[in-house]
């Protein structure tokens, strides 16, 4: 009988043993994924021809949720942007040089058609952003705005 | 709903309606597919040409600003035409109209008036652009600076005049790309829904379609049916046939012989006819001219069955292609029609019977009819007719087969017989056979079948008409039902016979003696005197009648009357004639004889009577008056003149006999009128038993 107890014992150890490590492991990683334990900030977006609104101006740094709305008439894109010097344009005078800003992109919507309400989930670190639409001729046309996050 | 009991109507053609209706649907759904063809093509004709004109504003605004600079750099430039196209132009794009032609590049424009608001909302929109691009490149031109308009909701982050002029014309370039893309969207979506419609009513179509042949079929299949069942449970058997060979047997056909249609088809049908039809079975139907056909068929128990059938030559209908056979089974016909005639022969030979059989007046004559009927029956059959005497106790063989002879039954008295004793026909097909009747066993000619037909009349058996034949083989219905028809009309005409002879003789005859009566005496006599044929009489009278039947019975009187009856007929010849005259009065007439014979012949009479009687029985004698046919002229005259020898025979002392003259009795009865004779003597006969007794 002491065999069979001998035999039985390991597979139970490892089970608790993997059990607790499963535990702790899920529990750090909510930990990681939740880094800042506050709900996030949602900012709403208007888009129409040829402005950007931002219902708050201002947010607390981390998960920013943009709920950005199209009311047209025409199609809108919504580019987030870490600017905290001036945005540097292309050679043709009117879009944004967005190869240069590759780095400052925080996040963007592809563009949407009037009435599309799109989301885009961001985690920013405090600084100015600017919200621009940069199809041909509407950011020039007077479609942007700035975020600021504390 | 309550479904209707429909007409059943194998011929109307139903199938018609369900091919219309297919046709019809088939037609609609092709008009619906095309009438959405022809409106989605024109609608991506008119979209296209809505969608070269709204890219087309790009090219213009972007040659708006480039002929404004070039204006203002001293060339020749009309940035105003290129305002008023683009503004032409975004008017007819957003209410209909005519687009102008751009110079070079194409042509006038026909446009309907947009009708999607969110596409009307982007065409506003460039309209209002292209105001604010147009109001910005005249204040370009002129130089002139300040407010310009900003109507579209732009807020242009730059006033340099130039920079706000690119600005705007690359919204305008831009919103109307924007546009114009929306409009291909929208027309790859109309497209994709006349797609989608078209592969929906070309679905409908299918499924319409295969529900309505469905339907075709499914009529078709019951109109089929319909013939198939009306066929098929038909007695009438359909046969068709070409070029020698049958290519199709009805199930009635397949039901009668037992064979299927594979056994059928082919030169199989060859097998089930009779060998004797064949040939014109054959032709009847090479030649297509025959229209009736009767011949026989072998059923599934081996039976030839006569069939009638009516022939169609369809050979030249392409669905049939043969001769089509429809026959009846008139089997039974044909059998009520041979038994018809069989009964025709029959009644024939009754007919003829009986007329042979009426020409027969006596016993003998119908024999022989019966004789000639038994030849007629059966030549080489054996035949005898067997009937019993007046006692019924014994049957005798009357007539024999004249050719074939008799069968010899060894029957003797007829109910010995079966047959009488059943009272109907017996036929036995062997004599072999346990309930063969044993008197046909052990006959010369070994086994035999045989039939036995009792002859009665009158409800009485008269006897039995019996023939032989091989044995094992029963002899014909016919024949039985000949012999029946003999043993009726025979035992009839025999039994007819046989009564008037018996009521002739009666009427002829005296009961109790059997010696004729005085009429029939009378008769032969008046015979006898109308030939002039010479005769004596006899009157004789038996002597103490009256006393000997008082003292002895009438029986015993009886007796000597039947005993002295007996004694005449003993002595007289046969050519003599005695009657019995009345009571114990005898009268003797004796042809070519005279009075003086006659008593000789009386008085052997008398001592042949005593000798009779010396056997010890009572004891008689007779006296006996004499005449002949010289004496008197009248046959009643004879009979007194015998009468009155009587007398004197009796007057003498009785036992003796006395020749009548008339002068004995003028003397005996002293009467002097000849007229008063008669009376007078019967007035002493009267006397004489009161006087003797």
């Amino acid at each position: 009988m002491a065999d069979t107890w001998e035999v039985r014992k390991p597979p139970l150890a490892a089970c608790a043993v993997l059990l607790g490590l499963a535990f702790i492991a899920a529990a750090l990683g909510s930990r990681a994924a939740d880094a800042t334990p506050k709900s996030p900030s949602v900012v709403r977006v208007v888009e129409r021809d040829f402005h950007i609104s931002l219902v708050h101006g201002r947010v607390t740094a981390g998960t920013v949720v943009f709920r950005v709305t199209n009311h047209g008439p025409d199609e809108h894109e919504f580019i987030v942007i870490h600017a905290e010097r001036g945005l540097p344009l292309r050679p043709d005078g009117i879009t944004l040089d967005e190869d240069a800003l590759a780095k400052s992109i925080a996040g963007s919507i592809e563009p949407a058609r009037a009435g599309e309400t799109n989301t885009l989930r961001l985690s920013l670190k405090p600084g100015r952003y600017a919200v621009v639409c940069n199809m041909f001729g509407h950011y020039m046309g007077g479609m942007h705005a700035v975020l600021v996050v504390q | 709903m309550t479904r209707r009991a429909r007409e059943f109507r194998p011929f109307a053609p139903r199938a018609r309606s369900t091919i219309i209706a297919i046709v019809v649907t088939f037609a609609l759904i092709l008009a619906a597919s095309a009438a959405v063809s022809i409106w989605s093509t024109a609608k991506s004709r008119n979209r296209a040409a809505v969608v070269e004109i709204a890219g087309r504003q790009r090219t213009l605004a972007e040659r708006y600003v480039t002929q404004l600079l070039l204006v203002r750099g001293g060339e020749q430039a009309s940035p105003q035409r290129t305002g008023v196209l683009l503004t032409q132009s975004v008017n007819a794009l957003l209410n209909g109209g005519t687009a102008p032609a751009v110079e070079g590049d194409d042509d006038d424009v026909m446009l309907e008036r947009e009708t999607d608001p969110r596409i009307r909302a982007e065409i506003v929109e460039q309209q209002k652009l292209i105001r604010d691009l147009l109001a910005n490149g005249n204040a370009f031109l002129t130089r002139r600076t300040g407010k310009l308009p900003e109507t579209a909701g732009e807020r242009i982050t730059t006033t340099d005049p130039l920079q706000r002029l690119r600005v705007l014309s690359a919204l305008t370039s831009n919103v109307s790309l924007s546009a114009a893309r929306e409009i291909a969207a929208r027309t790859d979506r109309n497209v994709k829904q006349t797609i989608t419609l078209q592969v929906a009513l070309g679905a409908v179509g299918i499924l319409v379609s295969v529900l309505l042949a469905w339907a075709l079929v499914a009529t078709t299949r019951r109109q089929t049916a319909h013939f198939r069942s009306l066929v098929s449970s038909s007695t009438d058997l359909v046969l068709v046939l070409a070029g020698d060979s049958c290519r199709y047997a009805s199930t009635a056909v397949e039901r009668l012989t037992g064979q299927t249609q594979s056994q059928l088809t082919g030169k199989g049908i060859l097998r089930v006819i009779h060998e004797e039809d064949v040939e014109r079975f054959q032709a009847a139907q090479r030649s297509g001219d025959v229209k009736e056909l009767v011949f026989r068929m072998r059923n599934a128990a081996g039976e030839w069955r006569h069939l009638e059938a009516h022939l169609t030559d369809l050979r030249a209908d392409r669905h049939v292609r043969g001769v089509v056979l429809n026959s009846r089974d008139i089997t039974e016909r044909v059998r009520l029609e041979q038994e018809l005639t069989r009964q025709a022969q029959r009644d024939n030979f009754g007919s003829q019977l009986v007329e042979a059989l009426e020409m027969a007046d006596e016993e003998a004559a119908a024999f022989d009819v019966v004789r000639r009927a038994m030849v007629e029956i059966g030549e080489h059959t054996p035949m005898e007719l067997l009937l019993s005497d007046s006692s019924r106790a014994h049957l005798d063989q009357t007539a024999v087969h004249p050719l074939a002879g008799a069968p010899s039954c060894p029957v003797e008295s007829p109910y010995s017989c079966v047959a009488v004793r059943r009272g109907h026909a017996v036929v036995f097909e062997t004599s072999e056979a346990l309930n063969a009747c044993p008197k046909l066993r052990d006959r010369e000619h070994g086994p035999c079948s045989a039939v036995c037909v009792p002859i009665s009349f009158m409800g009485r058996s008269l006897g039995v008409l019996h023939a032989t034949g091989p044995d094992g083989v029963a002899p014909s219905k016919e024949q039985v039902a000949q012999l029946t028809t003999l043993a009726t009309q025979a035992g009839a005409r025999i039994g007819t016979v046989r009564a008037f002879e018996k009521t002739q003789l009666q009427a002829q005859t005296d009961g109790l003696t059997g010696l004729i009566n005085r009429r029939t005496l009378e008769t032969e006599l008046r015979a006898l005197l109308r030939d002039n044929r010479p005769f004596a009489l006899a009157l004789a009278d038996l002597d103490h009648f009256k006393r000997l039947n008082d003292t002895h019975g009438h029986e015993e009187g009886d007796r000597s009357l039947r005993l002295f009856s007996h004694v005449l007929r003993q002595v007289l010849r046969d050519d003599d004639l005695v009657a019995r005259w009345g009571g114990e009065e005898f009268l003797i007439a004796l042809p070519d004889a005279d009075a003086q014979a006659a008593v000789e012949v009386m008085d052997r009479i008398r001592a042949h009577l005593a000798r009779t009687l010396d056997g010890g029985q009572v004891r008689f004698t007779a006296s006996f008056g004499v005449s002949d046919s010289t004496a008197a002229a009248s046959l009643q005259e004879l009979i007194q003149l015998a009468d009155i020898g009587l007398y004197l025979s009796k007057a003498a002392g009785r036992d003796r006999t006395s020749v009548g003259v008339w002068t004995d009795v003028r003397e005996a009865l002293g009467a002097g009128n000849g007229a008063k004779r008669a009376p007078a003597f019967h007035r002493a006969a009267a006397e004489d038993e009161p006087n003797d007794s």
